[in-house]
């Protein structure tokens, strides 16, 4: 395990920090969006039912 | 950003996709009619289906007309993958290349049609009769089942659509879309366990904890998405500028989040039929060893047995799916082809077998990696008692994956338009100076 390890190639930290960010805005942007729909919707359907 | 704003096709594409998933929100959100929520909330919450409700955004516990979203089409998958195994003529047709690989899409969604339908009939006839339905009738099973499937049906075609715009995989942005939808109100169940009604220094350290806890399991996937094994190759010949060493990289993530998928399926599976015949002890039983709310719990202890379950389960499919889609021969080929040798490796039959052993290896490391990020995430959750959560490992793997694979599609699109654009404004440019020179001559 130790000898395979040792030759994986891992990311630097940069990669890191930037990509994690990227991920973390893009959930929550995404996430956000679509509570937004989410509650939208759901607020038309109750005003027509 | 900008460069996808000024970039019309990739917007146009953008756009699209936000439109589809717009409409897949109004399909899984609003209730159909005669339909009892409630029902379904209850048996959500002593149930071990909230695997099953997240990868369905939320549309199970509310049984509107996605229900099943694409549940059906990864079971589909599965077993067309197993298929492929066990008949030779399949077999060659996930190696037959972009054709062959195109027939083979077409029987995933004929056999997830399939599913879909009786997966929908049972779920009608299964929970209709227990309160799931205001009427329950065998017209109104029928007219549910068809819903359903239709639902299920009109996903798979959108996620397909979405696949054939070539800016990743569709079916990955609807599970995206799916898993997301669900994250706000988990984040309310956090806030009502750990930060309502506790003292103003008690709630900011409870925060700090849970925000911490997120970006760390956030960057340990970013970190198996972006690792990878570097394999020294050589070109023989002149390379008309470019280095003759080169590096064929074998991600540590080399079968995705697909085992992940495939094994949280196959234990969600039991647990879904379990709902259908609550009388039935045993199979209850055994559904709480299968259920992942259930494990690491200290005063149910003996269901962590499931967790080997699982983890085998996850070993399994990672042997199998490198086995179907990793095609070493082809590789080996392919470097043969380009006069690419792996330096102390002979080309052909040896090089295939090297690339083989490496990445049997590296994909094995990788499993065991993702393993631990989701059991010990589901470990910390179900000890402190928040089991029903769907921010678990797995989501958040499924959710950086499809990030991390967009941008670098997105990426390269943009350089490929860039470089379009480069040559054909160099084309005019030539055009338009020979033709300035014709009309001097």
């Amino acid at each position: 395990m130790k000898k395979i390890m040792k030759t994986i190639k891992f990311p630097n930290r940069k990669q890191i920090i930037n990509t994690t960010m990227l991920v973390l805005l893009s959930m929550i942007i995404i996430s956000t969006c679509i509570f937004m729909v989410d509650t939208g919707i759901l607020k038309i359907y109750n005003l027509f039912i | 950003m900008k460069e996808i704003m000024k970039n019309r096709e990739i917007r146009n594409k953008i756009l699209i996709i936000i439109g589809a998933m717009i409409f897949i929100r109004i399909g899984s959100v609003i209730p159909l009619p005669g339909i009892n929520t409630d029902y379904m909330k209850t048996l959500l919450s002593n149930s071990g289906l909230t695997f099953f409700n997240m990868v369905t955004g939320n549309s199970f516990s509310q049984m509107s007309l996605f229900a099943l979203s694409i549940s059906p089409y990864i079971t589909a998958s599965i077993i067309i993958q197993l298929l492929t195994v066990v008949f030779p003529s399949l077999e060659e047709l996930s190696k037959d290349g972009k054709t062959g690989r195109e027939k083979l899409e077409k029987y995933t969604n004929f056999v997830g049609i399939g599913l879909a339908f009786i997966q929908s009939l049972f779920m009608a006839i299964g929970f209709g009769g227990r309160g799931l339905f205001s009427v329950y009738t065998w017209w109104m099973v029928l007219i549910m089942t068809f819903t359903w499937t239709v639902g299920a049906a009109i996903l798979m075609f959108i996620g397909n659509k979405i696949t054939k715009m070539e800016l990743g995989n569709g079916i990955s942005y609807i599970l995206l879309c799916n898993i997301l939808s669900t994250f706000p109100g988990d984040i309310f169940s956090l806030y009502e366990v750990f930060m309502n009604g506790k003292t103003i220094p008690y709630q900011i350290v409870n925060g700090m904890i849970i925000i911490i806890l997120l970006i760390t399991l956030v960057s340990a996937c970013v970190i198996l998405s972006l690792s990878e094994r570097k394999i020294p190759i050589i070109f023989s010949g002149k390379m008309n500028g470019f280095s003759p060493k080169q590096d064929l990289p074998i991600p540590l993530n080399t079968c995705g989040v697909m085992p992940i998928i495939f094994s949280s399926s196959i234990l969600s599976l039991p647990i879904l039929i379990s709902s259908f015949f609550p009388d039935l002890i045993w199979l209850s039983e055994t559904s709480k060893y299968l259920s992942q709310n259930q494990w690491f719990k200290p005063e149910s202890i003996k269901y962590t047995l499931g967790a080997f379950i699982y983890i085998l389960l996850t070993y399994f499919f990672t042997t199998f799916y490198l086995n179907v889609n990793f095609n070493t021969i082809e590789m080996s080929n392919n470097l043969k082809a380009q006069g690419a040798v792996i330096p102390g490796i002979r080309p052909g039959k040896p090089t295939a077998e090297y690339i083989e052993k490496i990445s049997t290896k590296i994909a094995f490391v990788g499993t065991t990696f993702m393993l631990i990020i989701i059991l010990s995430l589901n470990a910390i959750c179900n000890i402190s008692g928040i089991g029903t959560l769907s921010i678990g490992g797995t989501s958040i793997l499924i959710c950086v994956s499809v990030v991390v694979d967009s941008s670098k599609v997105l990426k390269t699109m943009i350089q490929s338009s860039k470089s379009r654009t480069y040559y054909m404004t160099k084309k005019e440019n030539t055009t338009s100076l020979f033709s300035t020179n014709r009309s001097k001559v």
